[in-house]
């Protein structure tokens, strides 16, 4: 490993960026290749999610400093043209040529989305750490192994393209946490515990515009990493600062972090690492590519994947709520949607993608990519977007009653039915069941349909089809419920007392809109 | 409902009405394992049909439900035996009669000749009718040494039956023991 003096890999010549072309052939592109070139990309090929969304991020952090530099002021009917003809070349390479400098991934001044002066300074001079510490699927330091079984003190080296790959994903989807560089713990990445969205177009330009977050006079200084300051040790000790706009958000340096080239600079086996330029956040100016519940007590909750559920169920947070009572979608959203009209695709379908990593406080749980693909009217129709929520709402109710009534049944199939601790492990057996699955796959099938249905202003045989669907998965749920329970006798009597229940709960479906109260359903 | 159980069931109904002696052979055959009785072989054996083996669940399920019957012969549409065992558990309000039920949806083969013989004879001592068409087509099923799924399907129906009746609140709900169960299907 080496501290070089001469600059090394710039990341608009070098190929680094996976993406996949219409014909299907996957290969590194550079960074330059991917904007001026997008039209003829499908898309990013990217397979870690965390770091998918981070490029995609520093690509639209790119394009629109490109243009806002180049061309001033534009507004949407300069997107939807650009989106028609085709994004300009000249302002691109012109931006590019201009911040050259700023992009060599190893660099003895300013390295690309990285701090130099931990080479400096006496808390990081010393100490190196593996770049694991980058990875987020990576485990390094006190972290629990189960695949990775990669040695600290003697870490594998990785191509540089790969690791810039990982830095940019880490530092945007990093939990809060200790960091004990420098600063004793630090603030989360910009997209910690976020499952980001993004609306996808047929080519990599489509979908860059679609996501294109607008030009405003407000965040003329709303600058990108590369063209701020080169962060010294006082402003890795400052304190946190909110977000000056996307483009801030989008390359926030939220660790510092300093990738140490190998004598071949193309492979990296360490990095300097420390705390970072700690985001402030604020629930007024949240991320764009975030959606957020409103849970019971007003407070915003960000959309994240749970285990085993499926994005879908969080399709209300996608739709738009003028009432604000429920949830806020994504900005990028609204922006997709806004060039779609203007564009006139009323008819084709929206494809959303969900893609990032969901962490409890510094413990990372899981990463999923999702693509969920939605008729346009449910993305500009309040009206459409409400009877969506209602329909999921509605089955999402249902599950809760017929969960309760599975889960009485399965106490009662145990010894000692009455007491509060048969209950809860009944809850436990259920939940590690096939209840749950049997019940929301089945509902997911019918779901395409319900938006169509409903996007066609066909809401009545929506309602009824959605009905049947729900009838469908409760005996769904309930036949894998009783498969689980077995035949014990104990058990047959448990199903037996339960069913007149379940029959209640079916025949509820069949009145239209009717509260049915769970005393109702329990009595 | 077959309608081979249903002839048999019309012929055991002529023997109740003119041939006592018949049922008393029949009743005694309880004693035995199903078929093992050769006293009853002039009853029931006409209806086995040649091409069945003395082991076939069908032969045994019409030996025992012959002796079933002339142990209590009231027969009645749409009563299952499981349901009339519901309804007099709570008439009688009592546990020990759902405790026999269960122990009859436990049993094996082997043991089921057994506790019906008990079961049929609680009923008769409250004068319970039966439906003894649906009975035998049960048995038929049950008596299979390997019954699995179908003796499966039947032991739900009969917990169902027992419990709707035997279940004051459950009772008012329309669902009736001889109609299909919407909730069962076949596996």
């Amino acid at each position: 490993m080496t501290d070089q003096t001469q600059p090394t890999f710039n990341l608009l010549d070098e190929p680094w960026i996976p993406v996949r072309f219409p014909d299907g052939e996957v290969r590194d592109v550079s960074l330059t290749q991917a904007l001026v070139e997008a039209n003829r990309i499908s898309s990013l090929a990217e397979t870690s999610p965390p770091n998918l969304i981070a490029l995609y991020r520093v690509l639209l952090a790119l394009l629109h400093r490109a243009l806002t530099t180049q061309h001033g002021p534009w507004k949407d009917a300069d997107r939807a043209r650009w989106y028609r003809e085709g994004v300009p070349e000249a302002p691109i390479r012109a931006y590019l040529d201009q911040w050259r400098e700023r992009f060599w991934l190893f660099h003895q001044e300013a390295p690309f989305m990285q701090v130099k002066a931990l080479t400096e300074a006496p808390e990081t001079r010393e100490k190196l750490k593996p770049w694991t510490q980058v990875c987020l699927a990576g485990g390094s330091g006190n972290t629990p192994v189960v695949f990775d079984h990669a040695m600290d003190e003697t870490p594998s080296s990785i191509s540089a393209a790969l690791a810039c790959r990982h830095l940019l994903g880490f530092l945007q989807f990093t939990p809060g946490g200790l960091v004990k560089t420098i600063r004793d713990s630090d603030k989360a990445g910009p997209l910690s515990n976020t499952a980001a969205v993004m609306s996808l177009g047929d080519h990599l330009d489509e979908s860059l515009l679609l996501n294109l977050h607008p030009y405003s006079v407000r965040v003329a200084d709303d600058l990108p990493a590369w063209e701020q300051l080169q962060p010294g040790i006082a402003a890795l000790r400052a304190a946190p600062r909110l977000a000056t706009g996307p483009n801030d958000r989008y390359t926030r340096i939220s660790r510092a972090v300093l990738l140490v080239p190998e004598s071949n600079p193309r492979f990296v086996r360490h990095v300097r690492f420390a705390a970072g330029l700690a985001l402030e956040e604020d629930v007024k100016s949240p991320d764009p590519m975030a959606c957020y519940r409103i849970a019971k007590d007003g407070k915003a909750v960000r959309m994240s994947f749970y285990e085993g559920r499926a994005v879908w169920r969080e399709l209300p947070a996608l739709v738009p709520d003028p009432s604000g009572k429920f949830n806020q979608p994504a900005a990028v959203l609204a922006w997709a949607t806004n060039l779609r009209n203007r564009t006139g695709q009323f008819d084709a379908p929206v494809p959303v993608l969900v893609a990032g990593l969901a962490s409890d406080q510094a413990k990372l749980l899981r990463w999923r990519v999702e693509r969920v693909d939605l008729p346009l009217p449910l993305l500009a129709d309040p009206d459409a977007a409400a009877e969506v929520r209602a329909r999921i709402r509605e089955g999402e109710d249902l599950y809760f009653r017929l969960r309760t009534l599975c889960a009485e049944m399965i106490a009662s199939a145990m010894p000692d039915p009455d007491h509060k601790d048969t209950r809860a492990r009944a809850r436990t057996v259920l939940d590690n069941g096939p209840t749950a699955s049997a019940f929301f796959s089945s509902v997911e099938r019918a779901l395409p349909e319900l938006m169509q249905r409903i996007a066609a202003g066909d809401v009545d045989a929506a309602y009824g089809h959605w009905a049947s669907a729900l009838k469908r998965a409760t005996q769904d749920a309930w036949d894998a419920t009783r498969g689980a329970v077995g035949d014990s006798p104990a058990a047959l009597r448990a199903q037996a007392r339960a069913i007149p229940k379940i029959q209640r709960l079916l025949r509820s479906l069949d009145q239209p809109e009717t509260e049915t109260t769970r005393e109702e359903v329990n009595s | 409902m077959s309608e081979h159980a249903q002839s048999f069931i019309a012929h055991l109904t002529g023997l109740a009405d003119h041939d006592r002696g018949a049922l008393a052979h029949l009743r005694r055959s309880l004693g035995f394992d199903p078929g093992a009785f050769p006293r009853a072989y002039p009853y029931v054996e006409r209806f086995v049909g040649p091409e069945r083996h003395a082991e076939d669940p069908w032969r045994k399920a019409l030996y025992l439900g012959a002796g079933l019957f002339a142990l209590h012969p009231e027969h009645r549409q749409g009563e299952t035996l499981a349901s009339a065992l519901g309804h007099l558990a709570h008439v009688r309000e009592s546990t020990s009669i759902e405790r026999r039920f269960i122990a009859l949806l436990s049993a094996e083969p082997e043991g089921l000749p057994d506790l019906l013989r008990q079961v049929v004879s609680l009923l008769a001592a409250d004068d319970c009718a039966v439906d003894y068409v649906r009975l035998l087509d049960d048995l038929g099923i049950w008596l299979r040494p390997f019954g699995g799924d179908g003796r499966d399907r039947i032991r739900q129906r009969w917990a169902r039956d027992f419990y709707c009746a035997y279940d004051a609140a459950t009772a008012r709900t329309e669902s009736t023991p001889s109609t299909p169960d919407p909730l069962q299907r076949s596996a």
